[in-house]
């Protein structure tokens, strides 16, 4: 492959980074105090909790599924493990178990959907909507009033700051993306799980076990969508039950523009991690223009349906290159054949 | 083919740039009055549910405020979500506004981890409506909600009263809710309670009507069908934003609005039309524009080196509704004053054609909208 062609793939691929640059400079020239170090770092903290749900999201949908229960869990899960420690069973739990608890019921709640998906083959959307209304109303039911206090070290990961007034929240999410991009990119489970999203069938039939991959997307997302909430719920220092309310389409906006595609099979950790960002900023340039208040919810309407045009757009763009590529190598072939030819 | 793919790009950018380019012409014009230092001042504001007319009230009378004075104020909706209410502080920490007013939030305990970063910035805080159950808020100015609502219960066993032969009979009386877990419902129902309670005749069901007229709708119906003749009265915590949906509720079963004596606390323009239309029995006013009015002073008056009422003064003012207003200590928050504004009960202690009602100073805007 000639490098001008490599190059082009890789501004395709990483296109988000590309956005976020122009957007970035962008946002220097025009939005007040948009380039100080506190509003950076405001950037980076207040995308955190959506940045877990993008990828949770992102997730599932290089399996080629969606799943809608994660801003449920959000709450679902500090909330059931907090009424554990506080009420449900005897004795103390010390809040590093509670940590490990909510945790937990992220991801059994992932199995659940997961296996109903995989084994039962219930359609992911429905299932996930009827576990994302479920679960809601469960909190509301089990949570009227806010819980707190929160222990100290269950508010950590949300609240606590380190030098420089970086939140810890910061490290812990980035380390995060950083670990599922090395799972995804240099092991035979990420190769597997892509490759199950690529192509379904095609993965079955060379003995890559489908379902189990299927499981495992659902039962990543709801550990991630729980680490959203104990971030949430560190935040705000305590636990409601409105939680995450509405996150979950920002999700797919977050993960198509991080180069996610409904057709599954495609998007990397890091690209996510970009496309929540691009969201955070975003809504913190538009809060600092003081843009009126419907204004951003219509511009977050607008980059949903921005982050389609775009997946469509990357798509059409691909494809026309490499086949550009394969006419120009048709040609090559033939040319060689005719001096061959001339030659002989 | 390079062109096009070059094309494809500066479209996207393109786009981006316009999303938020919409915005950069929002931007208001400044003004050239300025605070002590020859800057102009800005003050952030915080509300919820833009459409409610208290909050509208409070727009109108920060913005009124802020014109005469010549400061800008900072709208921004919080949406009633913690979540987003901290990210707005946070950013009116980055710009460093002179001064905050928070007008409207539902989990008020939440918000707090917010309210210390501002104290920690040096930015002095006003609160409307309810008051943050933390931090330091240097004046909360609202009506005694508790004390409004054993107003507007008073005025509704006398309605009972007035229905019955001037007695109170054996009888189930409905009370229509806010939001349970929110500290404002909790102080009405205390209120409601500490008059009603004194007629153990009567039984009180409650319908959460979560402050919003569907719900109180629907709850209003199924107490109606539960209890029938029983119900000797109704009273809606807030009519503003519940009434109308307890009266049609009441008119759809075939029922009469005046055999209830609907009272309540929070007027607004719904709540005194119902009024007007007989089908409320009597309401105590939100001083709702004025108290936005005084947040806006007292921040202009701090950084101006004046004084702000301190706890123990009483304030009073000439041809204001909310005068006499005595300042004592916020029982929330952990550091702060209350200024305790007085709601007048329409139409019994101020009719309700009175020009000092902001439902009426501000009846333009509503009848725009009811066209």
């Amino acid at each position: 492959m000639p490098k001008k062609l490599q190059v082009q793939l890789f501004l395709l691929d990483n296109l988000i980074w590309v956005i976020i640059a122009g957007f970035f400079l962008l946002n220097v020239v025009i939005t007040p105090k948009f380039a100080t170090y506190d509003n950076l770092v405001n950037i980076f903290y207040h995308s955190a909790i959506m940045s877990m749900l993008v990828l949770a999201q992102g997730l599932v949908m290089i399996i080629g599924l969606l799943d809608l229960s994660i801003e449920s869990i959000l709450a679902f899960a500090p909330g059931i493990a907090l009424l554990l420690a506080t009420k449900w069973l005897p004795g103390s739990i010390d809040p590093i178990t509670c940590i490990f608890i909510t945790l937990a019921v992220g991801a059994l709640v992932g199995l659940f959907n997961g296996v109903f998906i995989a084994k039962i083959g219930v359609n992911p959307f429905l299932q996930s909507l009827s576990m994302l209304i479920m679960l809601r109303g469960v909190v509301l039911f089990l949570v009227p009033f806010s819980i707190f206090p929160l222990a100290k070290v269950y508010t950590y990961a949300g609240q606590a700051r380190m030098v420089g007034n970086i939140p810890v929240a910061i490290p812990i999410v980035l380390i995060i993306f950083i670990i599922f991009h090395f799972i995804l990119q240099h092991t035979t489970f990420g190769r597997y799980f892509v490759a199950t999203g690529g192509n379904a069938r095609a993965s079955f039939v060379s003995g890559i076990n489908t379902s189990k991959m299927v499981i495992w997307a659902f039962v990543i997302s709801g550990i991630l969508a729980a680490v959203a909430g104990l971030l949430a719920a560190g935040r705000q220092g305590s636990i409601s039950n409105s939680m995450g309310d509405g996150m979950v389409m920002l999700s797919f906006a977050g993960a198509i523009l991080g180069g996610a595609s409904l057709d599954g099979g495609k998007g990397t950790p890091l690209g996510m991690l970009g496309g929540a960002l691009l969201l955070g900023m975003i809504s913190n340039s538009l809060n600092l223009l003081g843009v009126n208040v419907s204004l951003v919810y219509a511009t977050q309407g607008a980059l949903i349906f921005l982050a389609i045009i775009i997946d469509r757009v990357r798509e059409k763009v691909r494809n026309h290159l490499l086949h550009q590529e394969q006419v120009k190598k048709m040609l090559c072939h033939e040319q060689q054949e005719t001096n061959q030819l001339a030659i002989g | 083919m390079k062109i096009k793919w070059i094309t494809g790009l500066v479209t996207v950018l393109a786009l981006a740039m316009l999303l938020s380019g919409c915005a950069s012409g929002q931007s208001e014009k400044k003004s050239e009055t300025a605070g002590q230092d020859g800057k102009q001042l800005v003050f952030g504001m915080i509300i919820k549910d833009p459409t409610a007319p208290f909050i509208q009230a409070f727009i109108n009378g920060a913005e009124s405020k802020a014109k005469e004075l010549g400061v800008k104020v900072d709208i921004k909706d919080g949406q009633a979500d913690s979540l987003k209410i901290m990210e707005l502080m946070d950013n009116f920490i980055v710009q460093k506004v002179d001064g905050f007013i928070m007008a409207g939030a539902v989990d008020l305990k939440a918000i707090v981890p917010g309210v210390k970063k501002l104290n920690e910035a040096g930015i002095p805080i006003m609160a409307l409506d309810t008051s943050p159950e933390g931090g330091k808020v240097d004046m909360f100015l609202s009506f005694d909600i508790e004390q409004s609502s054993k107003k507007a219960a008073e005025a509704f066993v006398q309605g009972i009263k007035d229905r019955n032969g001037g007695e109170v009979p054996k009888g189930v009386v409905v009370e229509i809710t806010g939001s349970l877990e929110d500290m404002f419902t909790q102080a009405c129902t205390k209120g409601f309670r500490s008059v009603v309670d004194q007629y153990p005749q009567l039984t009180v069901v409650q319908g959460e009507g979560k402050w919003n007229n569907d719900d109180s709708n629907k709850r209003t119906s199924d107490l109606i069908t539960r209890y029938g003749k029983e119900i000797k009265g109704i009273y809606v915590q807030t009519p503003d934003i519940m009434g109308a949906g307890v009266v049609t509720a009441i008119e759809a079963a075939g029922l009469n609005p005046k055999d209830y004596g609907i009272t309540g606390i929070c007027m607004g323009p719904e709540g005194l039309q119902l009024i007007n239309e007989g089908k409320v029995l009597a309401i105590v006013e939100q001083p709702a524009f004025e108290s936005a009015q005084l947040a806006v002073q007292y921040l202009y008056d701090l950084k101006n080196g004046k004084e702000i009422p301190k706890i123990g003064d009483t304030v009073t003012k000439d041809n204001a509704l909310w005068s006499p207003a005595k300042v004592i200590e916020n029982p929330w928050a952990d550091e702060g004053a209350y200024m305790v504004l007085q709601g007048p009960l329409v139409p019994l202690e101020v009719k309700a054609d009175n020009p000092l009602l902001w439902e009426n100073k501000l009846s333009s805007l509503w009848k725009q909208e009811n066209k």
